[in-house]
């Protein structure tokens, strides 16, 4: 075993450790990007829908003995892009993709809540 | 004269040829005494390496050429007679990579490095090559995240190869292979 023999070995576990560790990181990440969140829409207390917040668009429409609330899921967020309440400050809360953000719409008494998937977040606890 | 320099070279060329023929077929029975012997239990797809020995010693022996020959004929005998065509392209990739690396690196720092450190980074870049090869066949490159498990294991396996390529060098340097008959 010469010198350089030493360095050789040092250096390849050095490399190793640091592909390791990007790659860990990387992996991290990739699990942060692909989670999704859940928003709970409640409609008079009750839960009416569960729906996943997904980055392709998608609308429906609430409908209850009330009134009706068109929304629209896109970009992993959420919004009330139609409501035939008398205020509309549901349309005026505009666009939510963060866990624990909310739209109301008094009027129709519907609740929309954006939680976080099975994994628990520093910033839901902390709300 | 000109018949008996013709003469000569073709007494060498059988020798070397015999002897690269002897090489070849030993690399050959040590990668599949190497499918006998399990490492894989700690990291998967982990190898010993053996044919490694061979290309070393064939890179100490021998010209650029007739090392490169070896490996060449070594990787394609051993997917002829145990190995399918994806096996072939992956032992290839990797036995080719590391022939050069290994090949530089003896060219570069002969009296630097020992057999031991070459043999190291021939068994990484054995790994590498074919990490390289399975992503590009598979169109991902994820398993290259796999790399830092082999570099490891190659460290081991690549030492275990480099004492005996030292050993093994000790005698045949007693044999001159140039040597006319």
């Amino acid at each position: 075993m010469k010198k350089y023999d030493w360095l050789i070995i040092i250096g390849i576990i050095l490399i190793s450790g640091l592909l390791f560790g990007v790659n860990q990181l990387k992996l991290s990440q990739q699990k942060r990007d692909s989670k999704e969140l859940i928003a709970e829409i409640t409609v008079k207390g009750q839960l009416y829908k569960q729906v996943v917040l997904t980055k392709e668009k998608q609308e429906f429409t609430i409908r209850t003995d009330i009134g009706k609330n068109t929304v629209s899921i896109h970009d992993n967020g959420i919004e009330v892009i139609e409501s035939d309440c008398h205020d509309h400050i549901c349309e005026k809360m505009g666009f939510i993709q963060k866990p624990g953000d909310i739209i109301v719409c008094l009027p129709n008494k519907i609740f929309i809540k954006i939680v976080g998937n099975s994994e628990g977040d520093i910033d839901e606890v902390s709300r | 004269m000109k018949f008996q320099d013709r003469d000569k070279f073709q007494k060498i060329n059988t020798r070397k040829i015999i002897f690269i023929a002897i090489l070849v077929s030993q690399a050959m029975v040590l990668s599949i005494i190497e499918r006998m012997i399990p490492v894989s239990f700690a990291v998967p797809g982990a190898k010993l390496g053996l044919a490694n020995i061979i290309t070393l010693t064939s890179i100490y022996l021998f010209t650029f050429k007739e090392a490169l020959s070896i490996v060449i004929l070594k990787s394609i005998m051993t997917s002829f007679i145990a190995g399918s065509l994806s096996n072939f392209l992956y032992s290839f990739s990797g036995a080719i990579l590391s022939f050069f690396v290994m090949y530089f690196l003896i060219l570069l720092g002969k009296d630097k490095v020992s057999t031991i450190g070459v043999s190291i980074v021939g068994g990484v870049s054995h790994n590498l090559g074919q990490l390289i090869m399975a992503s590009l066949i598979i169109h991902s490159f994820n398993i290259l995240g796999y790399l830092p498990f082999l570099m490891i294991a190659g460290i081991a396996t690549g030492f275990i190869v480099g004492v005996t390529v030292r050993f093994l060098l000790k005698h045949l340097n007693k044999i001159d292979i140039n040597k006319n008959i």
